[in-house]
């Protein structure tokens, strides 16, 4: 594989300061005139009258980045993006934290947000990551993908 | 001669392992082997890679390959 691969992780959640970091570091690039954002979020999901408190996520991570920067190169092709970043968290993220951050910039708002869109649910399907909610009473339950 | 299985996810807990090793020498024999040793696996759809690609198709399994059971995906 030709691509250069990116640690996308991040271990637990991330925070708005980062996310401010990493929009700031793009004032640079003038070329860009459109970003597009993805923020995931853990929910407070209630199951059986329990409630989730955190998801625990888990990866199979070297797969992880190899499939991500497939990924990302095709993406940043097709829409011909100045650039992309994806991060992930590790381990326990609290509901109502942010899990996924996902950062598309183009010179015009319509590919940026196609192509965010996709990123999403591209990774969502084929990135091997895994989420075990975990609820209020400590029991656990392995979170499952649904379509968007 | 044996080869490393990783696992990952409810697969870790269902076999209370982070990894086991197989004598099977394709993909579908480990299919067998696991559904054999586990047998709640068969209500578990997984994916299987080698060499950190998803192998649908039966795949001899060599010496030296890095193997890895993988549970319907729930990132994001």
């Amino acid at each position: 594989m030709n691509q250069k691969i990116k640690n996308i992780f991040v271990t637990g959640a991330i925070s708005p300061a980062f996310i401010g970091e990493k929009i700031a570091a793009h004032q640079a690039k003038t070329g860009i005139g459109g970003h597009s954002i993805f923020l995931g979020q853990v929910r407070a999901d209630t199951i059986d009258n329990k409630q989730v408190v955190a998801v625990d996520y888990t990866s199979y991570e070297q797969m992880a980045m190899e499939q991500m920067a497939a990924i990302r190169e095709m993406i940043i092709e097709k829409y011909s993006l100045n650039c992309m970043h994806v991060y992930h968290s590790l381990g326990k993220i609290k509901t109502g934290e942010v899990c996924l951050f996902v950062f598309t910039s183009a010179p015009h708002r319509k590919a940026a947000i196609d192509a965010c869109s996709e990123t999403v649910e591209r990774l969502k399907a084929e990135l091997p990551i895994w989420g075990q909610e975990i609820f209020d009473d400590a029991s656990v339950q392995w979170k499952i993908n649904k379509p968007a | 001669m044996a080869v490393k299985i990783q696992l990952y996810g409810q697969l870790k807990e269902i076999t209370r392992a982070s990894e086991l090793f197989t004598e099977a020498t394709d993909t579908e024999g480990l299919i067998r082997e696991m559904a054999t040793r586990y047998p709640v696996l068969e209500n578990l759809a997984y994916l299987i890679a080698v060499d950190r690609n998803i192998v649908q198709a039966n795949t001899p399994i060599k010496a030296g390959q890095e193997l890895a059971l993988l549970p319907p995906y729930s990132g994001g």
